[in-house]
């Protein structure tokens, strides 16, 4: 379980810095378009095409780190048939979302493949676009791979934050706070 | 008999703690394959369209502005001024947090960052003021809530992408909703506390707390006035957003300038150093947000790509109107099942899901697709107050370490508010309708 727990580790610091990557040049081509216009009088041209393709990355790697984070939605209403078997019903969860991923990633591989073979090109940039969709297939591959050690390993799951908006501007503290709140939130709801 | 399966499927799923992405997948997936013609490469195809929209840019670069604003002082500084505005007025500083919920809401655009904004200011300073717990802590929440329907809204963003309406003209219809629940909560604050007032007037703080926050107050007015100007499309005021909080909290707020013409560059290093920080964590936060939504957006953009393809919405409006008559009982069943839906998902994930069918049934009754948005969103908005999905209520409770009854004590006066409110929003279309042309 360590060397899953290490391999998480540094597959999370390898997603979240191709995130930032990916962010940096979106924010930076757009906010670099509207001061050029500002200044130049012309804006840069294809800079909305290629923000989009670093919210792209951004999006699908985000999937990744949604995961490492615990901050898929899901809906919890009917937790409560399958109580009695909470691990199996985890386990089963984990396994379902890394099956359905890993489908998702062979699908997104096809048409990244048949975009190669076609020679498809963007709009604007006439950059090929198969590069840009196998971030689909590797965002989704990477999942199945972490969902997958976490039907394994149960214990590696992160704690869901529930407030995943809430969380995601909170302080450290606030989390942890908004953590506990969850849990009592749960008893709560649940007596 | 492949409907029935998968609807049983779907339930399975549900049981088996899938989460969303997984059943909207699944579904998506089963109509390509058994009504598409096998056609399942289409459903990538489409989430790759989905994808590859400008106007979907807005989505993180809003919220990136939002979490950098929310680290910063301006909550602080908008409720100086708020305090210093409505001082002698009964309620005053419940008004004051509503006013800041409103304010901030304006340039977060999102409800949880609002709510732990300004509530981890306001909610010890009403308690010391002698405010009861539960109304501090309902009034807290409902005005957090004033994030997703006060432009900017990343709600009305979903909204407008998935029925293809202008983002523009939805913010605007969002402002005359937004004002009325403002007013409405401002209210009943006053009435409820009619003998909490402060001193007079004082014009020296006034003055202080406005130059104080003048940065702040500016943002909305950039934002939103370089929107309705025409000088910027909503994706570009996005990018102007992030580069103003950036602006204001380096330049204004931690001095920058001054450090910068007075030669303290040591000073200077550090706050680069320090936001340098703030924005590696943000962006990181920023993208778990988006990749949370995103696929859920892609998937159910494909999904409507079938159902519009194979006249699905057409067809449930032709099967529903054989049972509803009315426009009346449209919207009554409609706002049931959406209070409903708000119960148990999240406003964007129910935002996905439904767009593609009411706002075509909408129309069919006659309602413009604008008003019925906000009308959806308004509606959504309560349940951020409403237990087991109730976002705001979960974040109070960890927040503010209130326990789950004080919430629920607190907030349902707020809910039976807001409900009033929606009312009024479903029958005065031109409330939300008078600024579009």
């Amino acid at each position: 379980m360590r060397a899953a727990k290490a391999f998480l580790r540094y597959l999370g610091i390898f997603e979240q810095t191709l995130c930032f990557l990916a962010f940096l040049v979106m924010a930076y081509v757009l906010i670099r378009d509207v001061l050029q216009r500002e200044i130049t009088g012309s804006g840069w041209f294809g800079a909305p095409q290629y923000g989009v393709i670093g919210m792209i990355i951004v999006a699908y790697m985000g999937v990744a780190l949604a995961s490492a984070n615990g901050t898929h939605f899901r809906p919890k209403f009917a937790d409560g048939l399958l109580r009695r078997w909470d691990d199996t019903a985890n386990r089963i969860g984990e396994f379902g979302f890394a099956i359905f991923c890993a489908f998702m990633s062979y699908v997104a591989f096809q048409v990244a493949l048949e975009s190669f073979e076609l020679k498809d090109v963007a709009p604007v940039t006439r950059w090929p676009i198969w590069p840009v969709q196998g971030v689909i297939v590797l965002g989704f591959g990477l999942v199945a791979i972490r969902h997958t050690l976490y039907g394994i390993f149960l214990e590696l799951r992160p704690v869901p934050p529930e407030a995943v908006e809430g969380v995601e501007i909170a302080t450290d503290r606030e989390a942890a706070d908004i953590a506990d709140g969850v849990r009592d939130y749960e008893k709560e709801t649940r007596s | 008999m492949n409907g029935l399966l998968l609807a049983v499927i779907l339930i399975a799923l549900l049981i088996l703690r899938m989460n969303i992405i997984v059943i909207l997948g699944v579904a998506t997936f089963w109509a390509y394959y058994f009504w598409g013609g096998g056609e399942i490469m289409n459903v990538v195809y489409d989430m790759w369209d989905a994808s590859n929209r400008e106007v979907l840019l807005s989505i993180p670069l809003y919220i990136l502005a939002g979490s950098i604003m929310s680290q910063g002082s301006i909550a602080e500084r908008l409720i100086l001024l708020m305090r210093a505005l409505t001082k002698p007025i009964p309620g005053g500083l419940a008004i004051a947090g509503l006013l800041s919920c409103g304010v901030f809401a304006a340039i977060s655009g999102s409800s949880a960052v609002t709510l732990l904004a300004v509530g981890s200011i306001m909610y010890p300073a009403l308690i010391q003021e002698g405010y009861s717990r539960p109304f501090a802590i309902g009034m807290l929440c409902a005005g957090g809530t004033l994030g997703i329907i006060i432009p900017p809204s990343i709600p009305l963003i979903l909204y407008g992408v998935m029925t293809q309406k202008s983002i523009a003209d939805l913010f605007l219809a969002g402002t005359g909703p937004a004002a009325l629940l403002l007013i409405v909560l401002s209210l009943y604050a006053m009435t409820v506390n009619w003998s909490k007032r402060g001193d007079l007037w004082d014009g020296a703080e006034i003055w202080r707390s406005f130059t104080g926050a003048i940065f702040a107050l500016m943002t909305p007015v950039v934002i939103l006035g370089g929107i309705y100007s025409g000088y910027f499309t909503p994706t570009e005021s996005a990018a102007v957003a992030v580069l103003t909080a950036l602006g204001v909290e380096i330049f204004a707020h931690k001095h920058g300038v001054r450090n910068l013409v007075t030669g303290r560059f040591a000073e200077l290093g550090g706050t680069f150093k320090e936001s340098g920080v703030l924005v590696w964590r943000v962006v990181g936060e920023t993208s778990t947000l988006l990749g949370s939504l995103f696929p859920i957006l892609a998937i159910a953009l494909s999904l409507n790509v079938f159902m519009t393809y194979e006249q699905v919405p057409g067809r449930i409006v032709e099967f529903m109107t054989t049972f509803i008559d009315s426009k009346l009982l449209f919207l009554l069943m409609t706002n049931l099942l959406l209070l409903a839906v708000g119960l148990f998902l999240d406003i964007g994930a129910a935002i996905l899901i439904l767009s593609p069918l009411l706002p075509p049934m909408a129309a069919d009754y006659g309602m413009d697709t604008i008003h019925f948005g906000i009308m959806m969103i308004v509606n959504l908005e309560i349940g951020y107050l409403t237990p087991p999905m109730g976002l705001n209520i979960i974040i109070a409770m960890g927040a503010f370490r209130e326990d789950f009854l004080t919430i629920v004590k607190g907030v349902i006066p707020f809910i039976l508010l807001m409900i009033f409110c929606l009312i009024i929003v479903m029958f005065v279309p031109q409330l939300s309708l008078f600024l579009i042309d």
